[in-house]
């Protein structure tokens, strides 16, 4: 009994990277992509590479990573698995949390996506305009003069 | 291979293209969608502040769809926030507002309903689905009853300070699609209590706080609240009040409890229908009762609250978790256990504070695996009230073979306080841990000898015990300090392996 539950929850589906990389992951973990769970419906054959056309491997593979972590909801309690987000959001840099935002909208993984909107979120809280343009090296195209137009327009934002 | 591991996008086009030296702002390039669901997560002068980064940013704070402002720390007057609040929301664009969080400062006055009453109806066009409003709870709020509980859209309601609710009377309660009630310091009963839940028939969160400074209106009519609601999974009521409130009722029917928590020492509660799918009960009836009458003229009317409170207990056999906080003897439920009692069938955790027919009641909790009694009283200057327990006729099931932990704290150290552990370990079979404190300046009372605290402990620890696998648990202090125990902790296993 127990084997032939085990056995149809573990199908396996391969997914392609951007750079052809091929990674085969178990049904439930690929399934929290909502993009990947349309168009496993739309498949004929559940054997062949499905593309994750704007993913490279290296992003996916970490993709994949949040993704098994969240497929075995059983295994740990929402306290360690919110310290497990935690660390993995704070192992990334910079450029790997915007191509994983990237990767999380296309690939629809609600979870993923939120996390990094709130890692990216909690980046730019309680900066000024000049420490967040440093952090994200964002080149301000402002004059002196507009720029403290703008200030002008709602000076409660820059009271601090 | 070393250019992809730089940038992780690298494709076959991709790599042709230079890298500049220094690192590029990509935070800037993501999609708008992406930006605003970012900006959303913040509070709203925090997204207004990326209006001056560059000319990217320029607008697109303005599309977020959470308002988020706290002016705790503000010096402004609640009038010029409300102007603030009411420029930030002309300014948002989104057709869509999730979310609506604003906090005072904590000494506000909002008097006018008129002022809030403008920016609820700016947040209500939007579709709002969360509101929380944070008056600071020593600032007086007049709600415009009428306007906020109107809404198709409003799914959670949180409402803080010192809160004066006032419906006309010709004005209808409509929130179809409220899940979530929470208001925080009700200077008064609202009368459309009575009925309001009726109107708000998804409901499944509810928490009402009371700080009454009035007398409620209607204190004479046959029940104060009535939460009458088919989908409530969670009750939440505390009642304070700066008068002595006659008793009243309060109803509840809601089939789909899962969890109450009530702290009150007046009011009677009923359950209208027994709430089958109760897990956790938390009833504190102490309240915040400074003022407790020993007047006789009284007693009818306790008997009366005491039976009421009784057949409310009983309505909740099917909880796991029970915390039952009682005052003084004349509001102990347990006395009034019967044998028309209910058998609690799920209850694995009990905490109270009384002893007096306790041990008698656990026939009624066949499961119970933990049991905590807190006899910690904080009236200092009052005695404890005589615990003389008895030892029931029989051994109750859960003591012989259910309780894993048992946890008495407060305990003056007399003879029969020995006696009760004593009952308990030489009657408990698997019990896991049995964890003491004496109260260290335990009141002296006439007719039994208190031993001195090490004695006690002394004396505990040598007591036989069932079960092998028992460990004996006292205070730091004592071990410290006594010399006896060895090790620091007096926990290691049965001394008297034979019993």
């Amino acid at each position: 009994m127990a084997s032939t539950s085990t056995s149809t929850l573990s199908r396996k589906l391969i997914l392609k990277s951007s750079d052809g990389e091929k990674f085969e992951v178990d049904e439930n973990v690929a399934m929290q992509s909502q993009t990947i769970k349309h168009m496993i419906e739309d498949l004929d054959d559940i054997n062949s590479p499905i593309p994750v056309s704007i993913v490279t491997g290296t992003i996916l593979s970490k993709v994949i990573e949040y993704c098994k972590k969240h497929a075995t909801e059983d295994s740990d309690s929402d306290e360690q698995l919110k310290q497990w987000d935690k660390e993995y959001a704070n192992n990334m840099d910079l450029n790997t949390l915007y191509y994983l935002l990237l990767a999380a909208n296309y690939m629809e993984i609600k979870g993923l996506l939120e996390l990094i909107t709130q890692c990216v979120a909690d980046m730019i809280k309680g900066k000024s305009p000049e420490e967040i343009r440093a952090h994200f090296n964002i080149k301000n195209d402002f004059t002196p003069q507009e720029e403290a137009n703008i200030r002008n327009e709602n000076p409660w934002a820059f009271e601090n | 291979m070393k250019l992809q591991e730089i940038d992780p996008s690298n494709n076959g086009r991709r790599l042709r293209r230079k890298l500049n030296n220094e690192e590029q702002d990509r935070l800037s390039s993501l999609p708008d969608s992406i930006l605003t669901d970012i900006l959303s997560l913040l509070p709203t002068n925090s997204a207004a502040t990326t209006s001056v980064l560059s000319r990217r940013w320029r607008h697109l704070w303005t599309t977020v769809t959470c308002f988020q402002f706290d002016f705790d720390l503000s010096e402004q007057t609640s009038s010029n926030i409300l102007l603030i609040v009411n420029n930030i929301l002309q300014q948002l664009i989104s057709p869509k507002l999730h979310g609506f969080h604003l906090v005072f400062p904590s000494e506000s006055n909002l008097d006018q309903p008129d002022a809030t009453e403008q920016c609820f109806r700016t947040i209500f066009r939007r579709k709002v689905e969360q509101i929380v409003v944070n008056a600071g709870f020593r600032s007086f709020f007049r709600v415009p009853a009428a306007c906020l509980f109107d809404s198709q859209s409003l799914v959670s309601l949180k409402l803080i300070g010192m809160l004066k609710i006032e419906l006309p009377e010709n004005v209808e309660i409509r929130l179809p699609n409220l899940k979530k009630l929470s208001l925080c310091y009700l200077l008064d009963v609202p009368i459309m209590l009575r009925d309001m839940f009726e109107f708000c028939p998804l409901l499944e969160y509810l928490q009402l706080s009371f700080d009454l400074i009035s007398l409620p209106q209607s204190q004479n009519s046959h029940s104060l609240v009535n939460v009458f609601s088919p989908n409530l999974k969670s009750l939440d009521i505390c009642m304070n009040s700066w008068w002595h409130l006659k008793r009243s009722r309060i109803f509840i029917d809601a089939p789909k409890l899962a969890n109450i928590r009530i702290s009150d020492c007046y009011s009677i509660y009923n359950f209208v229908q027994n709430p089958t799918s109760l897990a956790s009960a938390c009833i504190d009836l102490r309240g915040n009762s400074i003022i407790e009458s020993n007047d006789d003229e009284l007693q009818d009317e306790d008997d009366l609250y005491v039976n009421g409170m009784f057949e409310f207990l009983e309505r909740m056999s099917s909880v796991d978790n029970l915390e039952l906080i009682m005052v003084r003897k004349r509001t102990n439920i347990f006395t009034r256990l019967g044998v028309d009692m209910p058998i609690f069938n799920n209850l694995a955790h009990l905490k109270t504070n009384r002893f007096k027919d306790l041990m008698r009641c656990l026939h009624y909790f066949p499961k119970l695996e933990h049991l905590e009694v807190s006899l910690c009283s904080e009236d200092y200057d009052v005695p404890m009230e005589p615990r003389d327990w008895c030892a029931p006729d029989s051994v109750p099931d859960c003591l012989v073979s259910k309780l894993k932990t048992v946890r008495i704290g407060g305990l003056e150290g007399t003879d029969d306080d020995l006696k009760l552990l004593a009952y308990i370990l030489c009657n408990a079979m698997i019990l896991e841990t049995l964890c003491t404190t004496i109260r260290s300046k335990a009141v002296h009372r006439m007719g039994s000898k208190v031993l001195k605290e090490c004695q006690f402990y002394k004396s505990l620890y040598n007591l036989p015990r069932s079960s092998s696998a028992c460990e004996v648990v006292v205070p730091k202090r004592v071990t410290a300090s006594g010399g006896f125990f060895k090790n620091g902790y007096a926990t290691s296993c049965c001394p008297n392996t034979n019993i």
